[in-house]
Formats: C-alpha cells, sequence, structure tokens
C-alpha cells in the first residue's frame, strides 16, 4: 500500500495497551517534552511523527452499530526521509529511553532492553498506512530548512532594501546572497 | 435526535438576540458577574429569562434588549452536574485565557496582564444589555443590578464594560466596521446580501448552515454540531467569544504617516491595503484606486466580491485584514475552505474617539469589545485566529502575521503585492488584548432549565 511518497515513507504502529497501565501511559506521553526538544525531534529527517492513544471509539449516533475495543490502543505515525530501515534504526539508537518508556505499557512488548527487540516490536506491529499524503515528496526535511531559512533572510534582505537606488540595490545583493558582477 | 434543516419561529422566540442578527443599538453595558450561590444564581436567572430578548422579528426596534451568557466556571457555579460539564467542548472548559498561545495573546496581551478579573475564572456570566440611549441603558442596568443585590452579595458585578457606536458604524481607526458578515440560512432574520455566503464555483453565493452557529442544527457537514448532553441543554445554544482589544489609535496614525512618507504612497491608500477596504467600507477589491462611497453604502454592492481574479493580491493584498479574516474564494476548492470558518462578529467599540490630527498618545483606553457568535469555538474563532489572521504560512506568506490586529514585536512585515511590491515593515502593536472569556449563550429553554437546577 500507499507507505511511500516520492522519497518519504510513512510509519504507521498500533499497539494494544494494558487496560491498567493506560494512565500511566498517558502521565509519561504528557511528561514528553515539545517542539525541538522532543525525542521524535533527534531525528533529524522526521517531517511529522507522534503518539496518540485511542481510549475508545467514537460513537457517532444516528442508527450506527457501536463498536468497542477490546483495550485501549497506541497509535504511533511518522513520517520521514528515506527508507523505513534507516529510519527505525535512528529511533531505535537516539531515543530508545523514550520509547521503550512508551511502548513498554503495551501488550506483547518484550522484556529485554536491546534496540533490535524494540524494532522488531515495532515492525510486527506495524500497519499499512492507506493514504499517505505529502506536500513536498521529493523535499527533505534538511532541503526545506535551508528553503525557509533563505526565504526569512531574503525577507528580511527586501523590507531593508527597498529603498535602495538600483545600483546600491545590486551591491547589496550581491553582498547578502553572492553572485558575480556581469 | 434528527437535524433540522430550517429555523423555524419556534426557534427564532428559542434563540437569544444579537446572534442571527445584530440590534446595533448605540450604547451598550456589559455585566460580568460572579455567582457565589447555585441556589442565589439560580432563582436570579429564573427571574431573568422572561426579560431576555430573543430572535423573534421586530416591528419596531425595543429600547433596550438583554442577553446572557455563561462561563464553564459559571456553569459549574449554577449547579450544573460535572458529568454535563464534561460534555462541553474542551476549549470551551480550559477558557480563552488556557488558549493564549495559541491565539497569539502573548507578551503585552498576556493574560498575567489581563484586567477587571477577565480570564482568572472568577468570572461567571455575562449580562449584555443594549438601549437606544444612554438613559434607556441606565435605567436597565440599574434594573438587572438591583435584583444581583441582596442576601449576603453572594450575587456580585465583578467588572462593567461599557461601550457605544462611532458615527457611521466606524471603529477607532476609522473604518466602517461589521459589514461583512455571514448569510446565514435562517429566514427572517435579516437581508440577504450578494457576498455574505458561500462562494459557490464561478458565480453566485449560497447562505451558510444554520449549525455553524447554533446547537441542534445541521451544520455545513450536515450534521448536527458538537453539543453539550442533555440536548435541552445545547438546543438553540451558541458558543461566545468576548475580547476587549485596546487599539493604539496614535501609534497608527504615525506609523501610517511614516511607512507613507518611505513608500511614497498615500496615507489613505496604506491603510486600505492594510485593511482591505476603504476607510468607508467600499472594497478595494471592487474599487483599488480611491474609494467609493455609493458603493459602501450599498449593502448589495459592498460585498459582492471574491479574490479568484486577484490571485496575486495586486488589487486587495493577499495578508489584508479580511482577506485573511474571510478569504473567501481566494484558498481555491470553491466554499470547501472557508463555510466551516465563519463567525458572526457583534463588536462594539468602547472608549472616546480619540480626535482628527492626534498623533501622541493622549492615555485613554479605547478599542472595540469584539464579540462573536458561532458553533465551535475552535473550528471558527481559534483557527481564524491563529491560522488566517496571527500567521501567514497557510496563504504562502510566511510567518506573517495581520497587519492590524496580530501580535506584532516590531520584526513583522506585510506584503503590499504590485509591480513592485512595497513592504510595510517594520509592524507596529496596534491591537492589544486586555482581557476575555469563552461564553456559551443558551437557548432561552435551555435558561430556563438552569434555573429551575438540575
Amino acid at each position: 500500500m500507499a507507505n511511500t511518497a516520492g522519497q518519504a515513507t510513512a510509519l504507521s504502529v498500533l499497539s494494544p495497551i494494558h487496560p491498567e497501565r493506560l494512565e500511566s501511559l498517558e502521565a509519561t506521553l504528557a511528561a514528553l517534552p515539545l517542539g525541538e526538544r522532543s525525542p521524535l525531534a533527534r531525528v533529524a529527517t522526521t517531517h511529522f511523527a507522534r503518539w496518540v492513544v485511542i481510549g475508545q471509539l467514537v460513537y457517532e449516533g444516528g442508527g450506527q452499530k457501536p463498536d468497542t475495543l477490546g483495550s485501549p490502543y497506541l497509535l504511533f505515525t511518522s513520517n520521514f526521509d528515506g527508507p523505513l530501515d534507516e529510519y527505525l534504526e535512528d529511533l531505535s539508537q537516539l531515543s530508545f529511553r523514550e520509547a521503550h518508556a512508551i511502548w513498554s505499557h503495551c501488550i506483547g512488548f518484550p522484556k529485554g532492553k536491546a534496540p533490535r527487540q524494540l524494532i522488531d516490536y515495532l515492525m510486527s506491529h506495524r500497519v499499512d498506512t492507506t493514504m499517505f499524503y505529502s506536500a513536498y515528496p521529493r523535499t527533505t526535511v534538511a532541503q526545506i530548512r535551508e528553503s525557509l531559512a533563505l526565504r526569512r533572510r531574503f525577507g528580511e534582505f527586501v523590507t531593508r532594501s527597498q529603498a535602495l537606488d538600483p545600483s546600491a540595490l545590486m551591491r547589496a545583493f550581491r553582498s547578502a546572497f553572492g553572485g558575480s558582477p556581469s | 435526535m434528527t437535524a433540522s434543516t430550517t429555523c423555524a419561529r419556534t426557534d427564532l422566540r428559542d434563540i437569544q438576540g444579537n446572534i442571527l442578527r445584530g440590534y446595533r443599538h448605540p450604547v451598550a453595558m456589559h455585566l460580568f458577574v460572579r455567582i457565589g450561590d447555585a441556589g442565589r444564581g439560580r432563582a436570579w436567572l429564573g427571574g431573568l429569562v422572561d426579560q431576555v430578548t430573543n430572535a423573534e422579528p421586530w416591528q419596531a426596534k425595543p429600547e433596550s434588549t438583554v442577553n446572557i451568557a455563561f462561563t464553564a466556571a459559571g456553569l459549574g457555579a449554577l449547579g450544573v452536574p460535572e458529568a454535563t460539564l464534561a460534555s462541553f467542548p474542551a476549549e470551551f472548559l480550559q477558557g480563552m485565557a488556557a488558549r493564549a498561545d495559541l491565539l497569539g495573546d502573548t507578551g503585552a496581551s498576556a493574560p498575567g496582564r489581563w484586567e477587571d478579573g477577565l480570564g482568572t475564572g472568577g468570572i461567571h456570566a455575562m449580562v449584555a444589555l443594549q438601549a437606544r440611549s444612554p438613559e434607556l441603558l441606565n435605567d436597565r442596568v440599574r434594573a438587572v443590578e438591583r435584583a444581583l443585590e441582596g442576601g449576603n452579595g453572594e450575587l456580585a458585578v465583578v467588572s462593567r464594560q461599557p461601550a457605544a457606536r462611532l458615527p457611521e458604524y466606524r471603529e477607532h481607526f476609522g473604518f466602517v466596521d461589521g459589514l461583512g458578515q455571514p448569510w446565514v440560512d435562517c429566514p427572517d432574520t435579516g437581508g440577504v446580501y450578494n457576498g455574505q455566503g458561500t462562494p459557490q464555483g464561478g458565480r453566485g453565493w449560497k447562505p451558510v448552515a444554520l449549525g455553524e452557529f447554533l446547537l441542534g442544527h445541521a451544520d455545513e457537514e450536515g450534521v448536527l454540531p458538537d453539543a453539550p448532553a442533555p440536548d435541552v441543554l445545547g438546543h438553540n445554544g451558541s458558543f461566545h467569544v468576548f475580547r476587549k482589544l485596546r487599539q493604539d489609535v496614535a501609534g497608527f496614525r504615525r506609523f501610517l504617516r511614516q511607512q507613507a512618507a518611505t513608500l511614497g504612497a498615500t496615507e489613505d491608500l496604506l491603510a486600505a491595503k492594510i485593511v482591505g477596504r476603504w476607510a468607508d467600507g467600499s472594497p478595494l477589491e471592487l474599487s483599488p484606486d480611491r474609494p467609493d462611497p455609493g458603493m459602501a453604502r450599498d449593502p448589495d454592492r459592498n460585498n459582492d466580491f471574491r479574490y479568484g481574479g486577484d490571485a496575486a493580491g495586486h488589487r486587495c493584498p493577499i495578508g489584508a485584514h479580511i482577506r485573511r479574516a474571510n478569504p473567501r474564494d481566494a484558498l481555491g476548492f470553491d466554499e470547501q475552505m472557508v463555510s466551516r470558518h465563519r463567525l458572526i462578529r457583534r463588536g462594539i467599540p468602547y472608549g472616546p474617539p480619540l480626535p482628527d490630527g492626534i498623533e501622541d498618545d493622549d492615555g485613554v483606553d479605547r478599542g472595540l469589545l469584539f464579540m462573536a457568535a458561532m458553533a465551535s469555538l475552535t473550528r471558527q474563532f481559534e483557527f481564524v485566529q491563529s491560522q488566517w489572521l496571527n500567521d501567514g504560512n497557510i496563504l504562502s506568506l510566511g510567518t506573517d502575521r495581520d497587519a492590524i490586529t496580530g501580535d506584532q514585536d516590531r520584526t513583522g512585515k506585510m506584503t503590499v503585492q504590485g509591480s513592485p511590491p512595497q513592504f510595510l515593515w517594520p509592524l507596529e502593536l496596534l491591537t492589544v488584548t486586555l482581557g476575555g472569556e469563552y461564553l456559551f449563550m443558551p437557548g432561552i429553554t435551555a435558561l430556563r432549565w438552569l434555573s429551575q437546577g438540575v
């Protein structure tokens, strides 16, 4: 199925949670640092990644048959650059402590503490990402960051130089962004 | 429960006034009430219910009106059970102050600096009054306040927020305000004007579903919006945003003068580029070079535009205030990108106007009591505020924020598209949040239900 878009890969892992350990898992997730300090950000090829606790299925009414889960589930989704095995290798090396603390709340998680066991566990609970949309399928996180930095620099340049006459503007542009006189 | 697709007369008698149709009275007062005892609070509400102005069309404008809405803390203070409270959406339960980072209420606008007890959890109800004259307003306010007195002071007014229209329904920066409003799919609630609904592919407009603004009615998805349980509490109710926004009018004038000098443009044109309308209300999209007073006054024409023919923003900039707040067809996919993010705005200015020509701050507080009605605080107000106004990503404007209401820190810019483009920079902080509350404005039946104890 659609686990890739361009050079990007999507990973979805669905794990049943020990019902009596649900609160502990929620506390563990809530205590994670956010943004650049998130353990998920340590893998620098990550576009988006998150853990979601699915406590119960939403009943939308309207005469549908209510579905119930046998246990709460933990959903992990991640979109990243490059192939799956490289990502799992990075995740298991760079964020092992947090990953272990989280998935050890789940049924069937191995007792041992080897990164290899974490990778095997995630692979065995992997589900196909049936619809993966990537806004920039051929662009890596590193390239996007570079582009944003250039845009920011260019935005600052144009706001500060709009009063310059053409020759001064050309000099200022070359000194800011390089390029040789024609 | 099935979704009703129309709003019947019985609904209009049950829906509070000033939601579907604005009163537009000249003066208003907002009493923020603390309820220290559930029994006394319910008895007070029971006495007030029959006076609450509903949405029935009127032949003659009433001399004064009264409406009431509650914070989450206020519903708790009335004795609403925990399980019922928990059925409200999370953002309502958290309150506006807890959502400050999302809303851009940081720095000078941070809740720690808010005034009058707003955002502290100590405010339980807002009683909103409007009247045809200051005398009539005072009479009505006194009557409401008398009903709160007595006992051991369990009921108290903790904050009073007066407001008054400026000439021609202008706001303090000088623009005619409140022109763009959703055309709601509900007869008998006002005129049907071109441009107020949802743009249809190519031509024409369609009304926005009632359920985008009132619970218990089908929304744009054709289903009932999220509502508290039991149904009686939510039916014909509406979520309500109250924000006290201080406007730095002298700062706005200085900013325009400086930028106009730098760019060689007129102040009037720059102001129009920032807002998307000339001060008289005529839209840049239809009249890009000069104001058109005839169009400005004509409700059939002053909203009858879309942005599809101006994708580059040469007439109305992509980051202009009204284009951000309601992008119409500018985001593509016709109505699908906007129809779930509309607000009914019921703001009214507060404070005296700054006399023309003054560019030094006179130290007088003035601004807008921004109010808006909707079915979902997070999908409507919070989305518009955080994604369209206080960010530029969706509009391909990077991190640019709205020039007039954005959370500015003297580093931001606004691009005025054209050949060549011009840049307003650095943008000044012109609007500061002094406080705010998320409220729920129940239907009349629900008010009665609340007053009877549950």
